[in-house]
């Protein structure tokens, strides 16, 4: 199944997609904001690729509803939407900044009021958190507003990667250690709590706990107990969290019996929501977490086996974690493990990326993005659209995150009940 | 050892030995005294590094950025096939109030990465690609 790519020409050194609008950070030093819904809406398609257009760049979730279940067991319905995303794939869809302008979807271009060139970005809860070695910079955002004019510094610590989830910033800090911030007590100049002192470079949340990526080590994770609390009405229902230990990801693999060559320094590990995953040569080991159970269990962590791809290396640069299977960057382009994999741990629709990206980044986290990858070249935006994990069993499925698993949208709310014992079962 | 003392710029400059003596924990020179001295002068004389402590500096050859440093033994990353560095980092060592430098391991340590207006200017002057720049920015493993 062929990827669907849309491309903004121009020079551009970031992008995020959030609420219905595209952020470009561009080189000069600006942000242009891009009213992606309308953009996608009034694509130049025929109508029969509406739907498939709608569902890879508008409303990712569409075809996870537990309605197509049924429908997917339909081969001849599979095969018909498959087709469609191939059509729709068979033309990439490229725009310049004059076009969109033309067209009246640049809404905004403004000076960029953050730190830049930054180092990481995310967007939380209608706020944008602007990260890099000199802090941490925040401004909210609004519907009318997609930046608003105040901009604050949240933080001096020097920041590498951060990511947002359960009000909390999670604050990689390089040589300084993995952080953690309760953004409610932002105002109260309460100190970050520093999880890991050992180097951290890139930190992602696995469900309530967070997991730090490092050249300098295997990786840590640091886990946290999740509850649903009830509430006095179903509203009022939350997620509590609470810090069990912090764990070198070496010490789970070995848990795992996972290990290969122990303290063997050519591997990378990184880890988001139900999946760590650890680079050692060409293969990718798996370990599949469930932060609902108890760690006397023996469940929490849970072996899945390895994935081996012929493409990859010990010399990886960075690395991330979609529904639609693992991102991988090495140093002359990056390495796609398609989510559908074969009988032999191969994976069938993995794709090689090849040229160096400026900067490229996922939405894991997102309503109705996650199936994106955007990859910023040095004169191009290029958005991929992967489309081939409706059809992949989530409850089975060993490269990328599990859709049964995923919480929805990482606010404090409580789950949908049933959903992990669905996926873990 | 007494370290000769030079005049960089109206400052004074020292070599630091250490940072050239294959110490197995201080990155390296690769690029002779002069040369470090001349990266200095004009890290120290930027007009857009006037408002910091430190100085960070490139090296050219050839109008081109190149190499003018590599990774200490100690910190090697068999993983990385060029532990080669290319920003040199300066500081003012105080009382003695004398300057000097080493190339700045930028994976290793995130002090050494140089402030976003210095990173800015070097991208748009397009001395450093916009690619090298984010990776400078996230800590990332680099290479000119």
């Amino acid at each position: 199944m062929q990827t669907l790519k849309l491309i903004i020409q121009g020079e551009f050194y970031d992008s995020q997609i959030y609420s219905g609008y595209l952020y470009l950070w561009t080189v000069k030093g600006s942000i242009i904001i891009i009213q992606w819904e309308k953009l996608i809406d009034e694509l130049d398609i025929p109508d029969e690729l509406r739907f498939a257009a709608y569902c890879a760049f508008l409303k990712s979730e569409n075809l996870y509803n537990q309605a197509f279940e049924h429908l997917f067991k339909d081969k001849e319905m599979v095969r018909l939407i498959r087709q469609r995303f191939d059509l729709l794939a068979a033309n990439p869809l490229v725009f310049s900044l004059t076009d969109l302008e033309q067209r009246g979807l640049v809404i905004q271009e403004r000076a960029n009021p953050f730190y830049f060139p930054h180092a990481d970005i995310a967007i939380f809860e209608n706020n944008i958190y602007v990260a890099d070695s000199s802090g941490i910079m925040k401004a909210g955002r609004s519907k009318t507003s997609p930046i608003s004019p105040k901009v604050e510094k949240l933080l001096d610590l020097p920041a590498l990667s951060i990511a947002a989830a359960f009000d909390t910033l999670a604050i990689a800090s390089g040589d300084e250690g993995l952080f953690s911030f309760d953004l409610t007590q932002a105002q109260s100049k309460k100190e970050p709590l520093q999880l890991v002192n050992e180097d951290a470079n890139q930190a992602h949340w696995m469900y309530g706990s967070i997991f730090s990526s490092s050249y300098f080590n295997q990786g840590f994770l640091a886990d946290y107990w999740l509850e649903n609390k009830k509430g006095v009405d179903r509203k009022e229902d939350e997620r509590v969290r609470t810090l069990l230990n912090v764990s070198p990801a070496q010490q789970l693999l070995a848990h795992n019996n996972l290990n290969g060559k122990s303290g063997e320094s050519s591997s990378f590990s990184w880890g988001v929501e139900d999946k760590i995953c650890y680079v050692e040569g060409q293969t990718i080991k798996v370990v599949q977490y469930n932060p609902y159970e108890y760690p006397e269990s023996g469940k929490r962590f849970k072996n899945l086996g390895e994935i081996k791809s012929p493409q990859l290396g010990n010399s990886i640069v960075r690395a991330d974690s979609a529904l639609f299977g693992y991102i991988v960057e090495s140093d002359d382009g990056l390495l796609v493990i398609s989510s559908l994999l074969g009988e032999n741990g191969l994976s069938e629709e993995s794709q090689w990326l090849e040229g160096e990206p400026v900067n490229w980044r996922v939405f894991p986290n997102s309503k109705f993005y996650t199936n994106q990858l955007h990859i910023v070249y040095e004169d191009c935006l290029c958005i991929h659209s992967f489309n081939q994990d409706y059809f992949v069993d989530q409850a089975a499925k060993k490269a990328g995150i599990s859709h049964l698993t995923r919480i929805p949208y990482y606010s404090k709310k409580a789950p949908i009940d049933g959903a992990f014992q669905l996926a873990f079962n | 050892m007494i370290q000769e003392e030079h005049i960089v710029q109206n400052v004074r400059y020292i070599h630091k030995s250490d940072h050239r003596d294959g110490t197995n924990d201080k990155s390296q020179w690769t690029i002779n005294e002069a040369d470090e001295r001349s990266c200095f002068g004009s890290a120290f004389t930027d007009v857009n590094q006037q408002n910091f402590p430190n100085r960070w500096g490139l090296h050219f050859d050839d109008d081109k950025v190149a190499y003018l440093g590599i990774v200490a033994e100690l910190h090697k990353d068999k993983r990385d096939e060029t532990p080669l560095l290319f920003i040199a980092f300066f500081e003012n060592d105080q009382p003695n109030n004398y300057w000097h430098g080493y190339p700045a391991d930028v994976k290793r340590s995130i002090r050494n990465i140089p402030p976003p207006t210095i990173r800015k200017m070097w991208m748009q002057k397009k001395l450093l690609s916009v690619r090298t720049i984010n990776h400078i920015a996230r800590r990332l493993r680099c290479k000119l």
